[in-house]
């Protein structure tokens, strides 16, 4: 296991043992420290641009706010599939390093609807805007500068997650990435 | 929660846990990481986070980072790690 993740878990471990006495000696600071840890590693995460560093950080901060957090239906229900979306696409970003795994992906989102930019709508780029979407959601007022700065960090590892993605999209579907970013229709360049 | 009155307070749950938990929590945020992997294995977590770090990472993990499982045992009864 890469070191930065232990480090990831011991500050959410030492998060959620603060914030269960705020008012007891030193917790307020052990918090705060914690949680500007946690900002540091998801820019840190994100800024080294692995989706699959991205991903394990964010399903363990996602696994803490469930157990932890959730305390009606509709956030245990919410978060739960969002950690099962992000389960799915944790499998296929290794599928998607087999090119002939994914072609049959591919095949199976032929329709319109089910495309972007000539490439398959699949599941994991359903999870990142969907997840994206939720994080919005979650930028409410009652949060402090520190919560919103780790919901900003976690936002943004969602758009870094979805490019690397797409670039691994490319890869496997034979397509040349286009250094300008300028879609040229479906299905152009796909060489299968 | 009336569930969580069973294991808030347990015996072992004083303290001296808390003693642990702050020197724990004190080494990992100082990065001293063989004082908090010696800590780690010593302090009673919460059940939540336990089953938190099941969630994300499985079962191994937890026994292969040494967590005390005492309270979630409590918790969730015994063999949840497996289930």
């Amino acid at each position: 296991m890469a070191g930065w993740i232990a480090e990831f878990q011991d500050a959410l471990v030492v998060e959620f043992e603060s914030v269960n006495d705020l008012g007891a000696p030193g917790a307020l600071d052990r918090h705060k420290t914690a949680r500007r840890k946690q900002w540091d590693m998801f820019q840190t995460i994100g800024g080294d641009g692995s989706l699959e560093d991205i991903l394990t950080a964010e399903k363990n901060l996602l696994a803490f706010e469930l157990t932890h957090y959730a305390n009606s239906k509709a956030m245990s229900g919410s978060l739960t599939e969002a950690l099962s979306d992000l389960t799915i696409t944790q499998t296929l970003v290794e599928t998607i390093l087999d090119p002939s795994a994914y072609r049959a992906i591919d095949a199976s989102h032929l329709r319109g609807k089910n495309r972007l930019n000539g490439l398959p709508r699949d599941e994991a780029r359903q999870f990142f805007r969907s997840h994206g979407t939720r994080l919005l959601n979650l930028d409410k007022g009652r949060l402090d500068k520190l919560d919103k700065q780790i919901i900003d960090a976690r936002r943004a590892n969602m758009r870094t997650a979805e490019k690397s993605y797409i670039a691994l999209q490319k890869t496997a579907l034979g397509i040349e990435p286009q250094p300008l970013e300028q879609s040229r229709g479906r299905g152009v360049g796909r060489q299968i | 929660m009336d569930d969580q009155k069973p294991y808030l307070l347990p015996d072992d749950v004083g303290p001296e846990n808390t003693r642990l938990i702050n020197a724990f929590s004190d080494a990992c945020m100082a990065g001293d990481d063989a004082e908090a992997d010696r800590l780690r294995r010593l302090a009673l977590f919460r059940p939540e986070s336990l089953m938190a770090l099941k969630i994300a990472n499985g079962a191994d993990h937890i026994r292969k980072r040494g967590y005390r499982t005492d309270l979630a045992d409590r918790k969730y009864g015994h063999g949840w790690l497996d289930r």
